[in-house]
C-alpha cells in the first residue's frame, strides 16, 4: 500500500522545503548586505554595531574600528592599527566568551589570526581549524576597516 | 474539514518554526556553512514535529472528536518516519559539516560536535532512545515483539524528548542568546507537556475516581477467548458505546505497568462495560487470571467504529477474535430495528464464542463460515461465498473486525460485490 510511503514522502517534501528555505535565506543574506548585520556582508560602509566605542568603522588617527559581525557564537569585532596603509595591530574588542569553551577558542585562536592578518597584510588568510566561525567573523571585521581606511 | 483544518495548522506551525530560525540564521556560500544550516532547520522542524507526534497521541478531546483516535495513531506513524528520518538527516549533516570543515573523518567529525555545542551527551542518549522507539514501532519489528517492549520505549521516548530538549536550546543558534525564541520553543514544549499530563494521566485516575473500575467477572468464552466484564459505580456517566474501544489498565502485578487497547464486546449498561479477548500468547492470556475485584484504569473511549446512518440494513463481518466489537455492535443495530446479517469467520469450531448470545437476538441472522481455507478448498470470505450467503450484501452497510489480513481480503470482496459503505477496524491496531 502506498501508505508505507507516506512518512518517507513527507520527510522528503519538508527536507525539499527545507533546503529552498536555506537557498533563499543565503541569496537574501548576501543581496541585503547594507541593512543587515550578516557576517557575510563586509559592512565596512554601515555596520550595525551597539557597542560603545562609538559605532560604524571611523579613522581615528591609524586606527579603523571594523564592523560588528554576528556569528552563531557571538558578535565579534575588531580594530586594526596602521601605520601609514601597513598593517601594525589588531585589536579584538568583542569575541565570543558566553561559555567557558568560546573563551578559550576565542584566546587562542585570535593571536594567531592576528599574527596571520599581520603577516599577509590582508583579511585573506585561512581559518583557524576548530574556530572556524570566530575566524570568519573576525576576518569580516578586519576586512571592514580595511575597506574603511581605504 | 476538521481534517482539513488541523493539517492547515500543523503546516502553519511549520511556517512559524521556519520564521523564528530566518532572522538569526547565518547562511554562508560555504560548503560546511549551508550544511550545517540545513541540518539546523531540519532539527528545528524535527523537534516542532516531535511535539505536533505527542499532541496527536495525547487524547485532546477536540482532536479526539474531530479525527479519531485510530486516525490519530495512524497519522502519528507517518509524522514518526518523517520525524526519525529528519533527526537523522539532522545528525548525519551537522556531522558532515564537521567533517567537511575539521576533517577527522566522521566519528571524529561526530565527537568534534561534543566540543563546539554544550549538552551534547544528553542529546546522543535521547536521539539513541527516540530511534529505538522508531525502530521497535516499524512494522517488521513490531509483530516480533511482545507489546510491553514496544510501550515501554515508548513511554522511555518522554524521557528522550527531554534529553534532546537540552540541547536544543543551549546550543541552538537560533535560541542561545535569544530569549524571545528561547521562550517560544519552551512554550510549545511545555504546552505539549502540559495536554500530555491533563489528558492522559490526570484525565484517566480523575474518571478512575468517579467510577471506581472494577473487574466484576472473567469467563472464559473458548478455549482462547475470555471475557472481562468491568463495573462502574456510577453509570450514568458511562458513555461508551458498542463498536469503541479503550485502554485498559489492570491495577495488579503483571498488568499494571502497561495499559492495552480492548474493543468493548457488548452494550454497555448499568455500568458494565465487557470486553472479549482472545489469547495470543502475552498479555492476552494472563487476563484469564484475574480476579474480581481488581482495580482498573480506563482512557477512553475512542474510536468511531460506530456507524453513521441511523437505519437500513447493516452486514457484520467478524474474523476470529474481531467478533468482539461485532458482538456489541449486532445487538445494537438489532434494538435500533436495523436488519442485521453476521459473517462470523473462525478456522476451527472450539474458537466460536457467543452463539447461546446471539441464540437471544433472534432478529440477528448469525452465518458462521468454519474451517481452514486449505482443508475447504475455497475461501469462505471470497466474494462468491459472500455473495451467496448474503445475496442483499450490495444494500447493506458494512462493517467489517478482524485480523489485517482478513480485513484486506474481505475489502476486495466486498468491493467486487458492490458494498460501497464499508467500515474496517483493525485488531491489531495501537
Amino acid at each position: 500500500m502506498s501508505r508505507k510511503w507516506q512518512g518517507t514522502a513527507m520527510f522528503a517534501v519538508i527536507m525539499a522545503g527545507v533546503s529552498a528555505t536555506v537557498a533563499g535565506r543565503m541569496l537574501i543574506g548576501t543581496g541585503g548586505n547594507d541593512a543587515t548585520a550578516s557576517p557575510t556582508a563586509p559592512a565596512g560602509s554601515s555596520s550595525s554595531s551597539n557597542d560603545s566605542s562609538g559605532g560604524s568603522s571611523t579613522s581615528a588617527g591609524d586606527t579603523v574600528t571594523g564592523a560588528v559581525e554576528q556569528t552563531r557564537f557571538g558578535a565579534v569585532q575588531v580594530s586594526v592599527t596602521f601605520s601609514g596603509s601597513k598593517i601594525t595591530a589588531v585589536t579584538t574588542l568583542q569575541a565570543p566568551s558566553g561559555s567557558g569553551r568560546d573563551e578559550m577558542l576565542t584566546q587562542y585562536a585570535t593571536p594567531l589570526l592576528e599574527q596571520e592578518v599581520i603577516a599577509s597584510q590582508s583579511a585573506r588568510v585561512d581559518t583557524i581549524s576548530g574556530a572556524t566561525y570566530t575566524s570568519e567573523g573576525y576576518l569580516a571585521s578586519v576586512q571592514s576597516a580595511l575597506d574603511a581606511h581605504g | 474539514m476538521k481534517r482539513g483544518l488541523v493539517t492547515l495548522l500543523v503546516g502553519a506551525g511549520g511556517l512559524a518554526v521556519v520564521a523564528l530560525w530566518w532572522p538569526s540564521a547565518v547562511v554562508t556560500a560555504s560548503g560546511s556553512a549551508l550544511t550545517t544550516a540545513v541540518a539546523e532547520l531540519a532539527g528545528m522542524i524535527a523537534s516542532y514535529l516531535v511535539c505536533v507526534q505527542l499532541l496527536l497521541i495525547a487524547r485532546v478531546p477536540w482532536l479526539e472528536r474531530a479525527i479519531g483516535l485510530d486516525r490519530l495513531v495512524a497519522w502519528h506513524r507517518v509524522v514518526g518516519t518523517s520525524t526519525l528520518l529528519l533527526v537523522l538527516a539532522h545528525v548525519s549533516l551537522m556531522t558532515l559539516s564537521q567533517w567537511i570543515s575539521g576533517g577527522r573523518g566522521p566519528v571524529g567529525a561526530y565527537l568534534g560536535l561534543f566540543d563546539l555545542y554544550p549538552d551534547m551527551l544528553t542529546a546522543t542518549i535521547g536521539t539513541g532512545l527516540v530511534l529505538l522507539a522508531g525502530l521497535v514501532s516499524a512494522q517488521a519489528l513490531r509483530r516480533l515483539l511482545p507489546y510491553e517492549v514496544w510501550y515501554w520505549t515508548h513511554v522511555t521516548t518522554y524521557v528522550a524528548i527531554f534529553l534532546t530538549f537540552l540541547h536544543q536550546i543551549s546550543a541552538g543558534p537560533v535560541f542561545a542568546g535569544h530569549p524571545l525564541a528561547r521562550a517560544v520553543w519552551i512554550s510549545m514544549y511545555a504546552a505539549t507537556a502540559a495536554c500530555v499530563l491533563v489528558w492522559r494521566v490526570a484525565t484517566p485516575l480523575l474518571r478512575f475516581a468517579e467510577h471506581r473500575f472494577e473487574v466484576a467477572a472473567v469467563v472464559p468464552e473458548s478455549p482462547r477467548m475470555t471475557s472481562v466484564w468491568i463495573r462502574s459505580r456510577r453509570p450514568e456517566l458511562l458513555d461508551a458505546k458498542p463498536g469503541q474501544f479503550m485502554l485498559f489498565r489492570f491495577l495488579e502485578w503483571g498488568h499494571l505497568l502497561t495499559a492495552h487497547p480492548y474493543s468493548i464486546s457488548n452494550v454497555p449498561a448499568d455500568g458494565l462495560v465487557r470486553i472479549t479477548v482472545a489469547d495470543l500468547g502475552d498479555h492476552s492470556g494472563r487476563l484469564r487470571e484475574l480476579r474480581p475485584g481488581t482495580k482498573v484504569l480506563l482512557e477512553g473511549p475512542f474510536g468511531g467504529f460506530v456507524g453513521r446512518r441511523r437505519g437500513g440494513s447493516v452486514l457484520l463481518v467478524a474474523g476470529g477474535a474481531g467478533i468482539g466489537p461485532i458482538r456489541g455492535l449486532a445487538e445494537q443495530f438489532a434494538r435500533m430495528g436495523r436488519s442485521v446479517v453476521v459473517l462470523y469467520r473462525v478456522s476451527r469450531p472450539e474458537d466460536l464464542v457467543f452463539y447461546g448470545e446471539f441464540a437471544q437476538l433472534p432478529e440477528v441472522r448469525v452465518i458462521t463460515l468454519v474451517g481452514r481455507r486449505d482443508e475447504l478448498g475455497f475461501d469462505p470470505l471470497d466474494p462468491e461465498s459472500i455473495g451467496y450467503h448474503v445475496p442483499d450484501a450490495a444494500q447493506r452497510e458494512a462493517f467489517v473486525c478482524g485480523p489485517p489480513a482478513m480485513i484486506e481480503r474481505t475489502a476486495e470482496s466486498l468491493g467486487a460485490l458492490g458494498v460501497r459503505r464499508v467500515q474496517f477496524e483493525e485488531l491489531s491496531f495501537a
